[in-house]
């Protein structure tokens, strides 16, 4: 632990025992991503009937109904599955403001979730990405794989823009499992949220976005005339800052949170909005209040 | 390009300085402060959405602008008519009254046909830009066509000038109205020779009483007991409202000069004989001088003494004892006797008398001399036959002022045949137009015809046929001097040169058989045609002109006119100015917000 103790200091460990007390108290079940598979098949719960047709298994044909009723049906049964938890951090430079940075505030958002789902026994991904996936961790299980994810989150570095659509694809693009997918990040995509969220609902994964912002991205203060410089692709925008136009600019932020929390409202996702001087724990315990995060 | 203030050199200067003090100040500016921001993600979308509404409003703005500028612009094309603003349109007809007497000068300093530009060019700014306009005068010098736009009129007003001609008049044949029914009419005159205005005209008067001694006559006549000797005659009239006290200097040829001083009451006429018996042949001028005169035309008057001498003269006659006696009695007659058909065209110059007497015959051409002719037959260079002979009438009550008939009385006369012709252009002193006795003309050597024989008639026996005779000689033989008014002068020669007294050149117009040209002072003219020399002394010498004061205005102030005409809706700016100015506006308003865009 001596490793990360920039990040994941003794304070944050502190924080983190603190969390899975008010976890086991608030959390008697499981993440919301731990559902009951669809697949039925080879589990022992009786989920339902359904006439035999040629190729079924015959050991699966209910014989007392047949000789009931002359009929060939077939019992299906659940198959438990334990399904995983994607931790998407925002690795992009815009991550980087903020103090504390987004960018750690993301990280110690998905240590702690993730240290709450290992310790539910659930599968944890944790995926940095920027303008695609930066870097990831493959799927642990158990609660000793914390320390690997520590250590995984501390070495993460920005770079880049944000791409979250590219990012998902080059994540998904290979085969993975239907589950949770928890998303640190601004949403500071030029490209917008939308095509990658539509991506993510082609999987049917289940969605919970955590987006953390800098006080002074809600309420810029800017000089009266300012080239405005883009920490990600160097662009710069000319401003002549007028009350008017800040008052535009908190407009659009707002149809930014209000277009992602109805979004996310619309396909039973879930959506917090955080800033960095809020205690990352104080947002792990509204996460936990919020029944779109636990089921 | 110069400029008042500042040499050229310095202006350059000041312009340099001025353009490297504002570069200056330009490159001054701080640039704006880099800020590094997470994302220009949201600012890149606020910028557009305001870029999408300020677009759409600029695009309007925009439309609006270039179509109150498009509108502008063909509005002030069509020149368009706002009464609230440039006042009403109008039809205003001004007729200038450029009589002589115009000339005189007024209190101010001014004439009174200064004062009358002035109103003039007062009426021509009233009224709205689409006012029009009529501009004429009682000379005839711009005759009363139609109504013509503002600056039309004023080019025209600029043209006339005053008449010296005493032929002012107020025409009846202008129509004013006929054209448009609201024509305003408006008389702009002192009333003095033009008064007859119609009550349906507004008048403004430039009227002011003035003083004016004027020489209202000058002429020498030869002495009735001597033919050779002559006398001067002057006139002089006072037509001020003060007692007037006036010097006169007489100048003749060879440097003969005389002084006199009188004092006239007013409205006193002084006759004054003027002793030139010390005088050259030559020009002789009058002059006066009287204090706060106001009038100068009239204040010198010229003629021309001609030299006394014998004149050659021809009698052409088949016997005429009257005629015959009294040519060979007169001491400047040299005569000779030619029978009709010994009459000859003279071959050289030297051998061309002085004077024809045709009795009862007239050669087929014009002699080159003056001629007095009896009952001439006719030819194509008299005056034609006009139908069968006038018998039996009296002359009783014809009278003249012709130097002919000076101091002859046809009170007795009868006349028992005379011939009926037709005078055509010619001056009739005796007789009517229809039955005229005695006609005279100058084309330019002077002829006279008296349409009877003496024979027919009682004048051989009258006492006046001697003086008649006399007159006739003298009369016919002064044809070098000619007296002629200011302002027009014809003479009957297709080409004639002009020279004032000092020798300059007098402008001449051909009109036909007939030359003319305007003596525009008093003076001396002499005038070549081909048949020879004219001495022509033209002056005012018109009491009708002089009298200054007799004005039908009279008794009313100056400027206030009788009208107050000035309606204050005076067509100061025209719209099309502003309109254009307004489409100028906007134009910098559209370059502005243009350069704006680039901020935001």
């Amino acid at each position: 632990m001596n490793e990360v103790s920039t990040l994941f200091d003794a304070e944050f460990l502190r924080k983190l025992e603190y969390l899975k007390l008010v976890a086991n108290r608030m959390v008697p079940g499981h993440l919301r991503g731990e559902h009951r598979a669809r697949k039925r098949g080879t589990g022992v719960e009786f989920a339902d009937y359904r006439p035999y047709v040629s190729g079924d298994d015959t050991k699966d044909v209910d014989w007392k109904a047949y000789l009931r009723l002359d009929k060939l049906i077939l019992r299906i049964f659940d198959e438990e599955a334990d399904l995983p938890i994607y931790f998407f951090v925002d690795a992009s430079n815009s991550m980087a403001f903020g103090d504390p940075p987004k960018f750690d505030y993301a990280r110690k958002v998905a240590a702690a979730l993730g240290y709450i789902g290992l310790l539910n026994l659930d599968r944890v991904s944790v995926v940095g990405f920027s303008n695609g996936v930066s870097d990831q961790i493959a799927a642990k299980r158990g609660r000793n794989q914390i320390w690997r994810i520590f250590r995984f989150l501390d070495r993460m570095e920005m770079t880049g823009e944000t791409s979250l659509e590219r990012a998902f694809k080059t994540f998904f693009g290979t085969k993975r499992r239907r589950g949770l997918v928890v998303i640190a990040s601004d949403f500071m995509d030029p490209e917008g949220y939308e095509p990658a969220f539509d991506f993510l609902r082609m999987f049917r994964h289940d969605v919970f976005n955590v987006q953390i912002l800098t006080p002074e991205e809600l309420k810029p203060q800017l000089p009266d005339e300012a080239m405005l410089v883009d920490s990600e692709n160097g662009t710069s925008q000319r401003l002549r800052m007028s009350p008017t136009l800040i008052a535009a600019y908190k407009t659009e932020m707002e149809k930014l949170k209000t277009g992602i929390e109805s979004y996310c409202s619309r396909y039973g996702w879930g959506y917090v909005q955080t800033q960095t001087p809020i205690p990352f724990e104080n947002l792990i315990i509204r996460i936990f209040k919020q029944d779109r995060f636990i089921r | 390009m110069s400029f008042l203030a500042l040499t050229f050199f310095q202006m350059f200067l000041l312009a340099a300085a001025t353009f490297g003090v504002v570069s200056f100040l330009y490159w001054l500016k701080p640039p704006p402060q880099r800020v590094t921001v997470p994302s220009t993600f949201i600012w890149v979308r606020v910028m557009q959405e305001r870029k999408r509404r300020s677009d759409f409003w600029r695009w309007l703005v925009s439309l609006l602008v270039a179509l109150a500028i498009g509108l502008a612009i063909a509005a002030a094309i069509g020149k368009p008519v706002i009464e609230a603003l440039s006042g009403r349109a109008r039809h205003i007809a001004v007729i200038l009254d450029n009589s002589p007497t115009m000339l005189a000068t007024t209190s101010s300093g001014d004439t009174r046909w200064e004062l009358a530009l002035a109103h003039a060019h007062d009426l021509l700014n009233e009224g709205s830009p689409s006012s029009e306009f009529m501009v004429t005068d009682t000379c005839g010098q711009l005759p009363a066509t139609g109504f013509v736009s503002r600056r039309r009129a004023l080019e025209l007003l600029d043209g006339i000038e005053p008449c010296l001609e005493d032929r002012g008049k107020f025409l009846e044949g202008y129509a004013f109205s006929t054209q448009h029914e609201d024509t305003e009419v408006y008389f702009i005159g002192d009333g003095v020779l033009v008064r007859d205005i119609p009550d349906s005209v507004q008048t403004i008067s430039v009227f002011e009483p003035s003083d004016n001694v004027a020489i209202t006559a000058f002429a020498l006549r030869p002495v009735p007991a001597e033919p050779t000797r002559y006398e001067g005659f002057l006139e002089l009239s006072n037509y001020s409202t003060e007692l007037k006290r006036v010097a006169m200097q007489i100048d003749g040829a060879g440097g003969a000069s005389g002084q006199r001083a009188v004092t006239l009451a007013p409205g006193q006429v002084l006759g004054e004989p003027v002793d030139i018996d010390n005088f050259l042949s030559g020009p002789i001028r009058v002059l006066i001088d009287s204090p706060d005169d106001a009038f100068a035309l009239d204040n010198v008057a010229y003629t021309y003494l001609a030299a006394p001498r014998r004149v050659e003269t021809v009698l052409v006659t088949r016997g005429n004892a009257y005629l015959e006696t009294l040519l060979d009695l007169d001491p400047r007659v040299a005569l000779e006797i030619v029978a009709p058909e010994d009459y000859s065209v003279p071959e050289g110059d030297g051998d061309i008398p002085g004077l024809y007497v045709f009795d009862r015959f007239a050669p087929e051409q014009r002699p080159v001399a003056p001629v007095l002719l009896f009952r001439p037959t006719g030819r194509v260079w008299l005056p034609a036959p006009a139908g069968v002979d006038l018998r039996d009438f009296s002359l009783a009550g014809v009278t003249s002022d012709h130097p002919i008939l000076s101091h002859v009385s046809l009170t007795d006369v009868v006349v028992e045949r005379a011939a009926r012709v037709d005078p055509g252009k010619h001056e009739v002193i005796a007789g009517t137009a229809a039955e005229p006795v005695l006609i005279v003309g100058e084309n330019p050597l002077r002829w006279a015809e008296l349409t009877f024989d003496i024979a027919d008639s009682s004048f051989p026996l009258q006492a006046g046929f001697p003086i008649f005779l006399a007159n006739a000689v003298t009369w016919l033989t002064s044809t070098d001097v000619v007296s002629a008014a200011l302002g027009r002068f014809t003479v009957q020669a297709r080409v004639a040169s002009v020279t004032d007294g000092r020798g300059n050149e007098v402008p001449t117009r051909s009109l036909g058989d007939i030359t003319a040209f305007n003596p525009e002072a008093p003076g001396l003219y002499s005038v070549r045609t081909a048949d020879g020399e004219l001495v022509v002394s033209a002056n005012l010498l018109s009491p009708k002109v002089s009298a200054v004061n007799a004005s039908a205005f009279a008794g009313e102030s100056l400027d206030a006119g009788r009208v107050d005409y000035l309606t204050g809706s005076v067509g100061g700016g025209e719209p099309w100015l502003a309109l254009i100015l307004v489409a100028l506006v906007l134009l910098l308003i559209e370059w502005w917000t243009y350069h704006r865009r680039m901020t935001v």
